[in-house]
């Protein structure tokens, strides 16, 4: 008989008891809540390190976790945004953001170039330029959205804004995007 | 509302793509993890029965039976803790037909700290902008742990003038919809916190649950218990044993007691500031006030001393039969 499968809610109450079973949150979610620092942060190694202190935070705090939402990925990602502002706060640097597609192919053997990648390049590195320009608020709600595929409702929580906020932002975020690239459609075309 | 294929959402799926951990990052991350895990696992200190009983042990050795004796009198404290928990005891139990709900009104006020980054425009130097918000609240428990919570926000109070100017012109009071009333409806949980009834066996889970924490053990060995009797469904012997577990702080003096309550305070150093924490129960043993004071001013928060800089007013739990009855 197949395992019946286990609520994220259900192992955080588990770990209450058995602190150990938290390792199964961060198995099931690292891998998200460290894509999501590493769209924030611009090292690797600082997303690892950040993306541990989250897991702790929410480790030390898991006793406050609503038990009546299962799935606590929405849950992890308002850490992370704490998180990240706490350490924006102390290190006094600039915001930005690092969609690394560029990081990525950085790494390969310059030969191995296409014209495809080449586009996706230009195309990344114009979408940082325009995401830099949004205000942070904006652009964090547009990418919760996009990026990480969170809900309205689960945005609002997360952010601890209105629902209808989550919405105007969204729209905003995206007008601007299209003002700086007027040339998006053809691109992902 | 929720379309996906915006040529935006499109552009930034396509090509803002980040790698995941590779493996030796992953494992780096879980080392570290697996240490706080277990050491959370390992780390819980006696029971405090267990070194309640070192302690009289030692006593005993020493001073012999003159200092039995004394500890078989029961400091005022606890003296006047057992009273209330022996009223509480004769409470009947609170009858919940399906469909009825619990219900409690309560005034809260707590201390609000809002990031510089929230208030984008408006010129700010301190990493927080901190005031008190006052709410009500009325919440609502149903017999399957379902709950309604409506919570009023009133304006916010201001440790200056500057603050109050920065919070309005930040447009604050629209983001935290002061003045309104917001009802928000949670569906049973699925797994409900449950406390033993028996004396040592609650003082071991009380104990268990506070390893590791940050203030003083007796502070927050009073949090912990609070939070059985705050807003819950407690069965009179439940409470009564929780209050004689309190009885038994030896850093918490008891302020006043007449026919409305009694009150009991403790004091402790909260991040360094000097902190009194209060909290009223009913002669039946009902939570019916808990406030925490700044003793001392906290130059780095803008808080003047003896500031009260949370608080919370409750009613005494009653039986209710639909969602509109307070």
């Amino acid at each position: 008989m197949a395992e019946r499968h286990q609520s994220d809610a259900e192992i955080i109450a588990a770990s209450l008891d058995t602190p150990e079973e938290f390792g199964r949150i961060f198995e099931r979610h690292h891998r998200a809540v460290f894509r999501f620092v590493a769209k924030r942060r611009p090292s690797r190694d600082d997303a690892a390190d950040l993306t541990t202190e989250i897991f702790l935070r929410a480790f030390s705090i898991r006793r406050r976790y609503d038990r009546t939402r299962p799935e606590c990925l929405p849950w992890l990602y308002g850490i992370a945004h704490n998180v990240i502002g706490d350490r924006l706060r102390r290190s006094k640097r600039d915001e930005r953001v690092y969609l690394t597609a560029g990081d990525i192919e950085r790494g390969r053997d310059p030969s191995e170039d296409s014209d495809s990648r080449t586009v996706a390049q230009q195309a990344s590195a114009r979408l940082n330029a325009a995401l830099a320009k949004l205000s942070r608020k904006d652009r964090e709600t547009l990418l919760l959205y996009a990026l990480e595929g969170l809900t309205y409702q689960e945005i609002s929580r997360v952010l601890d804004i209105p629902v209808g906020t989550v919405g105007s932002r969204i729209s905003r975020a995206r007008h601007r995007i299209l003002e700086l690239i007027p040339d998006l459609e053809q691109i992902v075309r | 509302m929720t379309d996906r294929r915006h040529p935006v959402d499109e552009a930034l799926r396509r090509f803002a793509g980040n790698p995941g951990p590779s493996g030796a990052e992953r494992q780096a991350m879980m080392h570290r993890l697996n240490d706080v895990f277990h050491d959370a696992g390992i780390s819980r200190p006696p029971s405090k029965t267990l070194r309640l009983g070192w302690a009289m042990a030692l006593v005993l050795v020493v001073t012999g039976v003159l200092v039995v004796l004394q500890l078989a009198r029961p400091s005022e404290t606890s003296a006047t803790m057992e009273e209330i928990a022996s009223a509480a005891e004769k409470v009947n139990p609170l009858d919940m037909p399906d469909q009825s709900y619990l219900y409690i009104a309560s005034e809260w006020t707590a201390l609000a700290a809002t990031p510089a980054e929230l208030l984008e425009e408006t010129e700010f130097d301190r990493e927080h902008l901190y005031y008190l918000a006052p709410y009500d609240r009325e919440i609502w428990v149903g017999v399957d742990g379902s709950i309604q919570l409506k919570t009023t926000r009133h304006p916010p109070r201001f440790f200056s003038p500057d603050d109050e100017r920065v919070y309005y012109e930040a447009d604050l009071d629209e983001w935290e919809h002061i003045g309104e009333t917001i009802t928000e409806t949670f569906g049973p949980p699925e797994t409900v916190e449950t406390w033993p009834t028996e004396l040592e066996a609650l003082d071991q889970v009380i104990t268990s649950h506070i390893a590791g924490r940050e203030r003083p053990p007796d502070v927050e060995y009073l949090e912990e218990a609070l939070n059985i009797l705050r807003e819950r469904l407690v069965e009179p012997q439940q409470r009564a044993n929780t209050l004689r577990l309190i009885g038994r702080l030896e850093d918490l003096e008891v302020v006043t007691s007449d026919e409305e309550g009694t009150t009991f305070a403790i004091e402790y150093p909260d991040q360094g500031i000097e902190t009194r924490m209060v909290v009223t129960l009913s002669p039946e043993g009902y939570l019916l006030a808990e406030k925490a004071i700044s003793l001392e001013e906290n130059p780095a928060y803008g808080i003047p001393a003896n500031t009260t800089v949370s608080s919370a007013n409750y009613t005494i739990p009653r039986v209710v039969d639909d969602l509109n009855t307070p």
